[in-house]
């Protein structure tokens, strides 16, 4: 019986995460990453030469195991960057659409429950986006290795990092997504928190320049409980260079906002009318 | 479990829409009570805002009530099991325009816990069912209303529900399509699968229902047989020459149930003689009579009626109380 009722959530799961994939297929973002990553390798594959300082990096014996590493960090911490901004992009709409009115109520018509529906839903676009990130980082490192005669393993710190990164990400794109059901202003509202966590950041600063202690406290905690993505992102090269986090509170903070934010959302989602 | 005769049964149903800070906000349900039984099509009717659409989105689970329960065969419908042999075409229904016809079914048929193999194997004579088997691989964005009706329909069938909800399932579709689906449906009820249809054609509904249910303003003003609803006595409409308000008096004083205006008589029917001394007595005052036509009243006079006589929030005046009248 159990099994039974195993296999039956396995089948909505797999019903969901083909929705998820056909969407993602459709909005021909398979294709970006897949052309993007491709240019890549191919760039580090083809190009004859590229020198730094005047020297050639993919000389053999030009640069020191330590200064190839330091360069590989820097590249794929660039990399992962514009990476996560692409996820975000191609991710941001599509709790929004699945939340459509005519769509919605189909949904929840079927014997799911509505936390269990919307997990899955979650569940889904970040299995295949990782999935995505995965192989196209996997490829590129390939590529950069085989090119430069030498395997860096750092490198998967970054790209497990990369992982966590965008499980924030997403989780507050998802609260934002369900809360307004609606892609654009979520992507808004978004980058306005982001905005307003680097502002906070500085709020030393600012409490010195209004010179008011009230003023300090409510902006250090707005620190505290805002995720703190930008300072997060600035993990990756010490990762993959070997060294271990910079900002072990800036992810760890940003790691409980997150999960606060993704079952609040689907709080709201329980307790909707659609 | 509940009454294995009964496929849903709606206990003081009540919804009251939030309208901003203060306020009592909008009754769109107000105590609603009925019974559904198996194997029977019920049509439920209302006008615009009359709250067939809430109370389909509650027992589906779109919409949570504001206070009394639901059971869909015996299960509360809170729970998600209630919804597991039922099948669902939405009103207004937006289905992923990125899918294709047959994509769309294994999505949703797998959402009811279907595997994609049981899927295909299903879907394959429902889409040919509904005439869009050869649509199957094109995708819905470039589906006409019409045909995205028939895929839903089609969809809605696919777990083999007990049970089917229907919101407007002919809207946007042509006449033959109509007919079609018609026909579909009577074929699941002697199949012995309920029917919950919500649509605005009362001549479709009054055709196919075996019960109907008419809402007004969130109120349950009459559930009941097609032939209960409608008036079951003919009436007979006389057209005469005009005639003079002395012998208007003579027609109404041996037939006060008669409505004598200008040129007409309409008398209830009740007996073929009482026809018959009727046309007597206009033949004896020197009444010419030009056309004699018995009309049999519709669903549509009889819901016409209803909802005018309701008034706001007039249930007593016609159901007699906030959960209806039965027959």
């Amino acid at each position: 019986m159990s099994v039974g009722v195993r296999g039956v959530s396995m089948n909505k799961f797999i019903a969901i995460l083909r929705d998820s994939f056909y969407e993602i297929k459709a909005q021909k973002i398979l294709w970006m990453y897949g052309l993007t990553g491709l240019f890549m390798a191919l760039m580090i594959l083809v190009l004859p030469t590229i020198n730094i300082n005047g020297q050639d990096m993919f000389q053999s014996g030009s640069f020191s195991p330590e200064m190839i590493d330091q360069v590989s960090a820097f590249a794929f911490d660039k990399y992962f960057f514009f990476m996560i901004i692409f996820m975000i992009f191609g991710s941001v709409g599509m709790i929004p659409s699945f939340l459509k009115k005519g769509r919605v109520e189909l949904s929840l018509s079927k014997p799911m429950s509505r936390v269990g529906l919307l997990s899955m839903k979650f569940a889904s676009i970040y299995l295949i986006k990782i999935s995505i990130l995965i192989i196209i980082s996997i490829f590129l490192w390939l590529a950069m290795s085989v090119r430069l005669g030498s395997f860096s393993y750092q490198f998967f710190n970054g790209l497990l990092f990369s992982l966590v990164e965008y499980f924030a990400v997403y989780s507050i794109l998802f609260f934002l997504g369900v809360a307004t059901r609606s892609g654009p202003t979520a992507l808004i509202l978004y980058y306005v928190i982001r905005m307003l966590a680097v502002l906070v950041s500085t709020a030393g600063l600012v409490a010195d320049m209004v010179d008011q202690t009230a003023w300090y406290k409510f902006i250090n905690i707005l620190y505290h409980i805002l995720p703190k993505l930008g300072a997060v992102s600035d993990n990756y090269e010490p990762l993959m260079l070997g060294k271990g986090l910079s900002d072990f509170y800036a992810v760890w903070s940003t790691l409980i906002v997150a999960v606060v934010l993704f079952s609040s959302a689907l709080f709201i989602h329980q307790r909707r009318d659609y | 479990m509940g009454n294995s005769e009964i496929s849903i049964k709606v206990n003081n149903l009540s919804k009251t829409y939030k309208s901003g800070f203060s306020g009592d906000g909008v009754k769109a349900l107000v105590d609603v009570s009925l019974d559904i039984n198996q194997g029977e099509i019920f049509g439920l009717l209302g006008p615009n805002g009359a709250g067939k659409t809430t109370l389909l989105k509650i027992l589906l689970g779109s919409l949570q009530p504001t206070s009394g329960t639901a059971l869909i065969n015996g299960i509360d419908i809170g729970r998600p099991e209630a919804r597991g042999k039922t099948g669902f075409l939405p009103e207004n229904h937006r289905f992923p325009s990125y899918l294709t016809g047959m994509q769309m079914m294994v999505v949703f048929g797998g959402m009811s816990g279907m595997t994609a193999r049981e899927v295909i194997t299903e879907a394959t004579p429902l889409l040919d069912l509904v005439g869009m088997l050869k649509w199957q691989n094109t995708q819905i964005k470039k589906y006409s209303k019409g045909m995205m009706q028939r895929l839903g329909l089609a969809q809605a069938l696919l777990n083999d529900p007990d049970l089917i909800f229907l919101d407007e399932p002919t809207d946007g579709v042509d006449p033959i399509g109509r007919h079609e689906i018609r026909n579909i449906l009577l074929e699941l009820k002697n199949r012995g699968k309920t029917v919950f249809l919500n649509s605005h054609l009362l001549s479709e509904v009054e055709s196919i229902s075996d019960r109907v249910a008419i809402l007004d303003r969130g109120k349950l003003l009459k559930v009941g047989p097609v032939s209960g609803l409608t008036q079951t006595k003919p009436e007979v409409t006389i057209t005469i020459s005009t005639i003079t308000a002395d012998k208007q008096n003579v027609i109404t004083d041996q037939y006060p149930t008669a409505q004598v205006t200008g040129s007409r008589v309409v008398a209830p029917f009740t007996e073929p003689s009482e026809v018959n001394s009727l046309i007597d007595l206009l033949r004896a005052n020197g009444i010419d009579i030009l056309t004699i036509t018995q009309v049999t009243p519709s669903l549509e006079d009889s819901f016409v009626s209803l909802i005018k006589g309701s008034g706001v929030g007039g249930v007593g005046g016609v159901g007699g109380g906030t959960g209806g009248e039965h027959e």
